[in-house]
This record gives C-alpha cells, structure tokens and sequence, in this order.
C-alpha cells in the first residue's frame, strides 16, 4: 500500500468513521432526548468541529495530491500536449476524464465537491447549535419536547450523517492505482508535426484509438 | 438487570490522562450504553444516557492501559484473556450473570505514543504498517483464542473496517457476526444481535437464573422461536420444560400468536387412539346422538403453538395420528368427510430418550426437532442458580401459607448446595414449601428445616469415593487458581502417584501416556513459542534467541536448575488452565465405574487358598 493510500485509509477510518460519524450520533441522541448532561450538546458540537477540520484539511491535502500525481495536470505541460490553447486543453481534460470515470480523476473532482458541502453542512449544523445553546440553559436545550424545530434539527443531522457516509464510500474507491498510466504512451504515439493544429488532430486520434 | 457486554478495543478501552475518553462517549451515545467499566474515563463522563439497552465494560486489550508521550503500546493476550475469564463464570459476586457478548475491534494500533499521535488521539500510538494488514490483526488473534478456550462464549466483531477484508476469517474463527460500527443501523443491528445470540436471563422472572447452562439454553429458545417449525425440549423430570415451552412461545415474534392461552396437554400418554382422535381432531357436531360436538387441540391451535407433554411416552399407534398431521398439515374432525388445513408449530417436551426405534418414530422425532432441541441442564449443574431459586420458593411458600418471613441461613443454604437434586427444581420446590409449612413461626431458614435425610445427602456427596472425591475438589479448586502455578504442579504431583492403585492403572496405560505425550507435546509447543518471541521486531536479522527452557530441554548442563525453574514457571504460566483441563479429563476417565477398558483388562482373580478343606 503505498504512502498515499495509508493516508487515505486513516484518513477514512481514524477520523471521519472513529469521531465525525460517532459524534454525529451522538448529536442525534441527544436531540432525541435520549441522552443529557450538562454542557453536553456544545461539548460535542465543539468535538464535531475540532474532528472535522482536522478531516477536512488532511483530505483537502489529500486530493490536490492525488491531483498532480495522477498527472492529468502534469500531463498538458509534456509536448505535445502543452502546445494545446487554453481551450483545448480544457476540452482535452474533460475528454480523458469521461473516458476514464472510475479512474483517480473524476473520483477526487466529486469527493472535492462533497468535501466542500460537507464543510458547509457542518458548520452550519455548529453554529446552528451554538445559537441553540447560547441564551439558555443547556440542560433545558437538551430536554426540549419533541417539536418541529426539534424534527427538522434531526431531519438536518440524518443528511449530514448520510453524506458523510457517502464521503466515506468515496473515500474507499480512491487507490493509487487508479491513475491512468499512459502518459508516456501518449508521449510516444503522438507525432509532432509542423502545425499546432495537425498536432491536435493526431493527439485526438491517439486518443480515440487508444481508448 | 441490563445486559452486560465487554467491548475491547485500542480506542475506546484506553485510559487517558486528563480523564474523559470522547471516542468512549461518543460510542456509549451512539449505541445507548452505559459505560460501567469503573475505571477514570467512566467517572470522568458528564454524559448521562436515560434509557440504556446494555451496561458495557471496556478493556484495551493492550498495555500500559494508560499510554502517554513516549509510552510503547503492545498488544495483550494474555490480559484479554484474563477479562474474559473474570466474567465467564457461574461464580459472580451478587448472582450477577456472566458477559453476554463479547464485541472485539479488528485492528489494535501499536508501537510509541508520539507527540503528533498523542496530539491527534491522546494516548494512541503511531501504529506499525503491520497493524493495518487485514492478515495480522490483533482482533482475529484474539478471536482464535477465545473461540479455543470459551466455545460457547458469544462473539460479535464491532469494526469500521470494510467487512470483506476478514468476512472468511471471522466466520472460521467463530465469531457469530459483524457489526459496521459506522453503519446508522448499527445500534439496532447490536440489539437484534444480543437478542439472539448473547446469553440473557429471562427478565419475566418466570425461569429464574443467571448460570452458563440456563442461558445457553435460553438462548437456543430464542433462536428456535424465530421460526414456525416444531421445537423439542429434553431435559429430566422437574427441570421446567413447560416452562421453557412458555418462553418460546412468549418471546417468538411470529405474526400469530395462539389466541387466548396457550393449549397444554399434559401427558399424550393417557390417549388411546380413539381419544387422541377426538381430542386432537375434535367432533363434528351431531356425529351421534348425545354428543356435542368440539373444536380439537389442533384447530384450537391454528395460527399459533401447541405444547405437547411427554411425547416419549405417546404410543406407537397414536404416534402415527400426529405424524399425518404433522406430514400433512391437515385434520379431518371424527365424523366429518372434509379435512382442514392448519398452521400449528408443535412444542414437544420428554424427560426419556426418543433414539430407541422401536418405541418412537425416528420420522416423527425427525419432525418434532426441524426447528431445533432445547436441552434444560439438571438442577445438580447450575447449582449456582439455587439461591436465586430458594428465595423465590421461600417467599411463594409465606405467601401461600401466610407464614412470617424468614431469612435463609448461609448453612441452610450450604446444605442445599451439597445435595444433587435427583428431582431437580420441582424438588426443590416441594422441600421448601415443606420447610415453610412445617415451621410458619420463624425468622430464620436454618438446615434442620430443609427435610434432606443424612443418608441422602451424604450419598450426594458419596456418589463418588470420598478419596476421589477429595481429589476431585482439590483438582476443581486448583482449577480456579488462575495466577498460580504452585497449584498446578501440586496437582501433577497429587495425580501421578498418591492416590492411583495398580489395579486402576490396568487398561488405562495408555492413556496415561497419551496425557503424558499431550503435556510434553504442550511444553515443546510452549518452548518454540517462547523461543519465537526473542526473534522482534527490533532485531529480526538478530542472533536466534533459544529460550532456556529450550536449552534445558536439549541438555545443556550450563542452564542452573533455579533459573530454569524460573523459566519454565513463567513459560507453562498461560498454559495452565489447558494442562489441568487435560489432567482432569484423564483422571475423571479413570475413576468413572463405567469405563469398559477398565472392566475388560481387569487381572483375573486368584483362587482362594484351601483352608481346613473350606474355601474361604
């Protein structure tokens, strides 16, 4: 496994599947009124944050790395691929990245994007509770009846707690071995020619025929 | 009494120095437990859970228990081990029952506690990249050893790895199942799991008891009940099959139920075949003059359960009744032309055995079980549960007899505990009511009340020899030393030459060797472990490490005895319980009067001398 992979791995199972989804959990319990203690709720709304910024972050990290290893950054700076404009390198991009879907690639654009909502939802949920908890007496937050405010706090922390778990299938499909390993092949197949044009139109033959 | 799980895990079971332990709390929440484990991280807990399901104690599984910066984490078999132990036994202080399940985490991180491990996990340490391979980890190490040493202890697997990387694995090594600890379901899935796999006492307090035998055969009920197929309880008169035929159907989760009470009819025995018809079938009404007409037992039954008494007893011809109907799910009422579907499960009780063909349909019997056999264990092996049963009976019995209440004496209660209950707790039952009955005016429960004649009672103690029995206690006691070797060899000592004739070794030589072979075989085994430890992770290209007892072994005459002594103590130390379970297989195989090679290589008598012409 490599380096990468490990992290990735910890990065799933020590912080977001140990502490961000048990906290959630918890959070939920105590909105139903099956657990209390004073200070509780804000006791974990403060973990939660603390747990999920480290995650963030780690993953943030995480993905900008699998970005550039994954070379499909790197690759449109190797010729003959950076003689490409901005606009065709753009449409190259999107070309590999739909003929490879299950490859590192598209995988770490969607695990980005759920990553950033995730973040949101998060900090919204916290600040949401801190204002809960801020002009009244904690105990008597936690003991509050069943009512729709009380449902649609739960409704919140059940899609919070299903996407983090649907961040961390995601996170299960990354593996180093996922990147699509042809660069060099590319490279080598495509034949410079003297205008920049024919060279895109051989690039996209390569590609057509190696996909 | 809540259930009471032991969770091992490197996480929630550390120790950490401020106190609070939030990945423990954050689990107790999630799966609404109580944290009783006692120790700093439990006291240290703000949180409160109002409605737990299950009272659950933590253990590392690791030592130190309490890491810090600096700290070299390792994983702990042994101590494992031991906490199993601690609560896998009949023995607990106040009648408490034993765990109910056990929950084992998969990968136990190792290795130093650095500031930047201790600074994301406090008191967790770096981890070593073995740790993390699906094919080292610690949890199916442990699960091996508990499946060898507890079979019947239940093990559930409680992990957010991905359940792929070891589903093989942990169904060979016998755990029941996987918990996802991350999947939203998980605390339900947990419950519905100790529902039908952990060992639970029967709340109603119908069937009182808290000892091992009682709840596995609790639990084998509540296994059976899931399904509508008929379900066998054995077990000797008096054990409370009907009962246990109460709770099935009490806790079964089938959509009908019997309507009203359950029908019980109490002894098949008593049918002839005309009057099993009528009973079972019923009459159609105006099938002759003067008679009514009745709903049988079966029909009376349909969509629900039906408890049949002391099948073994049921003769040949109306045994064939009841295999049509079991067969054909179908009767046809006396005097009627139409047949009638019906949906009954059979619960079947017998205190004999039902192998003998001659006497029982083999495809009866075979029907009778489909949905499994409940063995009820004789009052005389779950003697732990007599208190608990006297209380009851003592109470009953004032009530009954408005007698004063009485307090049982702790001699009362030993003399109880000496007698083997031939008549198991229906006996026991009639002897305490007896006590009651004939002495309403006192305060205390003392042993002249119970009316267990001497003879009887010392019989009980007497149905083996007392030398051998003795021998027995002692090696029974020794069994419970669980840090002490001195036990252990006191009890090779004892057993190898004090209390064997010549005459019992004959036939049983061979096996004498074999527990021989088998306690060589373990120390050699014990030897090249302890020799396999030396060769670390520190030092894997190092000089091979021969552990002295090894050397000893091979005669080298340098190892001092003292040392030696030592380290044979320290080598044989977790392998005691095993060579003493050996040794009291052997030793009860040898004094059971039963033993046919005993019998058949006894020495022929010598003729009697001749005296005065009279043989004598």
């Amino acid at each position: 496994m490599s380096d990468w992979d490990t992290q990735r791995a910890k990065l799933n199972h020590d912080l977001l599947k140990n502490q961000v989804l048990p906290t959630l959990d918890r959070i939920k319990r105590i909105a139903e009124g099956r657990l209390s203690g004073d200070g509780l709720l804000i006791e974990c709304s403060d973990h939660l944050l603390l747990v999920w910024c480290e995650f963030f972050f780690g993953l943030r990290e995480l993905l900008e790395q699998a970005e550039i290893d994954s070379g499909l950054c790197s690759w449109l700076t190797y010729p003959p691929l950076n003689k490409l404009n901005d606009q065709d390198a753009q449409w190259m991009l999107e070309l590999i990245l739909s003929r490879y879907p299950n490859s590192m690639g598209p995988i770490v654009k969607r695990a980005k994007v759920d990553l950033a909502v995730l973040d949101h939802e998060i900090k919204q949920l916290a600040s949401g509770i801190t204002r809960r908890c801020g002009n009244s007496d904690d105990a008597s937050a936690a003991k509050d009846e069943f009512n729709d405010v009380e449902k649609s706090f739960i409704a919140q922390l059940i899609t919070i707690r299903k996407n983090v778990s649907n961040l961390s299938e995601t996170l299960s499909l990354m593996s180093s071995d996922k990147k699509i390993q042809f660069l060099p092949g590319v490279i080598a197949g495509c034949k410079l020619e003297n205008s920049d044009r024919s060279e895109v139109l051989t690039i996209q033959t390569f590609l057509r025929e190696a996909c | 009494m809540r259930p009471r799980i032991l969770v091992i895990d490197d996480l929630f079971g550390r120790i950490i120095p401020k106190g609070q332990n939030a990945d423990r709390e954050n689990l107790c929440g999630s799966f609404l437990w109580q944290d009783i484990t006692g120790d700093a991280a439990a006291r240290e807990s703000r949180q409160k859970v109002l409605t737990p399901i299950a009272d659950a104690v933590f253990y590392r599984g690791q030592l130190p228990y309490e890491a810090g910066v600096g700290s070299i984490v390792e994983n702990d078999l042994q101590g494992s081990l031991d906490k199993v132990r601690e609560g896998w036994t009949d023995a607990l202080p106040n009648g408490q029952p034993p765990w109910t399940m056990v929950l084992l985490d998969l990968c136990f991180y190792t290795g130093h506690v650095t500031e930047e491990s201790n600074r994301r996990t406090p008191g967790m340490p770096e981890g070593r990249p073995r740790d993390d391979d699906p094919s080292n980890y610690f949890g199916l190490a442990l699960l091996d050893a508990f499946h060898h040493e507890f079979p019947a202890l239940p093990i559930f697997i409680l992990s957010s790895k991905p359940r792929e990387e070891v589903s093989l694995e942990f169904s060979k090594r016998g755990a029941l199942g996987f918990i996802d600890r991350s999947d939203l379901r998980g605390p339900e899935l947990l419950q519905e799991a100790i529902w039908y796999h952990g060992l639970l006492p029967d709340t109603s307090g119908e069937i009182l008891g808290n000892s091992l035998q009682l709840l596995i055969a609790l639990r084998k009920a509540r296994q059976a009940s899931r399904l509508r197929e008929n379900i066998l309880i054995r077990g000797e008169l008096g054990t409370g099959k009907e009962l246990m035929a109460r709770y099935v159907h009490k806790v079964s989760t089938l959509p009908h139920n019997l309507k009203g009470n359950e029908l019980v009819i109490t002894d098949t025995s008593q049918f002839t075949p005309e009057m099993f018809s009528a009973e079972f079938f019923g009459i159609k009404p105006k099938t002759a003059t003067g008679v009514n007409g009745n709903i049988g037992w079966v029909e009376a039954a349909d969509g629900g359960d039906l408890f049949l008494d002391e099948v073994a007893n049921m003769r040949l011809d109306v045994q064939a009744g009841l295999l049509r109907v079991l067969q054909e799910r179908k009767i046809t009422p006396v005097g009627s032309r139409k047949s009638k579907s019906v949906d009954v499960r059979f619960i079947s009780a017998t205190n004999t055995a039902l192998e003998d063909e001659t006497k029982f349909k083999p495809d009866l019997l075979d029907r009778l079980r489909l949905g499994g056999t409940i063995w009820l264990p004789p009052l005389r092996e779950r003697k732990s549960d007599i208190p608990l049963l006297v209380e009851k009976f003592v109470w009953e019995a004032e009530e009954k007899l408005g007698a004063m209440h009485r307090e049982i004496t702790a001699e009362a209660l030993d003399k109880l505990l000496k007698y083997d209950w031939p008549g198991n707790i229906r006996e026991l039952r009639t002897r305490i009511f007896y006590a009651v009955s004939s002495h309403p005016n006192v305060e205390y429960l003392v042993p002249a009340h119970v009316l267990i004649i001497e003879s009887e009672l010392q019989k009980s103690i007497n149905s083996v020899p007392a030398i051998q029995q003795n021998e027995i206690l002692s090696l029974e006691k020794s069994t419970a030393f669980t840090n002490s070797l001195d036990g252990l060899l006191e009890i090779i000592n004892n057993f190898e030459f004090d209390h064997l004739g010549k005459t019992t070794l004959v036939g049983n030589l061979g096996d004498l060797e074999h527990a021989f072979s088998l306690f060589l075989a373990r120390y050699l085994h014990a030897a090249i472990n302890e020799t396999k430890k030396g060769n670390t992770i520190d030092n894997p290209d190092g000089d091979i490490y021969y552990h002295p007892a090894f050397k000893l072994m091979a005669g080298d005459s340098s190892i001092k005895p003292d040392a030696a002594k030592k380290h044979i103590r320290q080598m044989l130390e977790p392998l005691k319980d095993e060579l003493v379970g050996d040794l009291l297989d052997l030793y009860k195989k040898i004094k059971d009067p039963k033993n046919k090679s005993v019998r058949k290589h006894r020495i022929n008598k010598l003729p009697r001398k001749r005296t005065n012409g009279m043989k004598q």
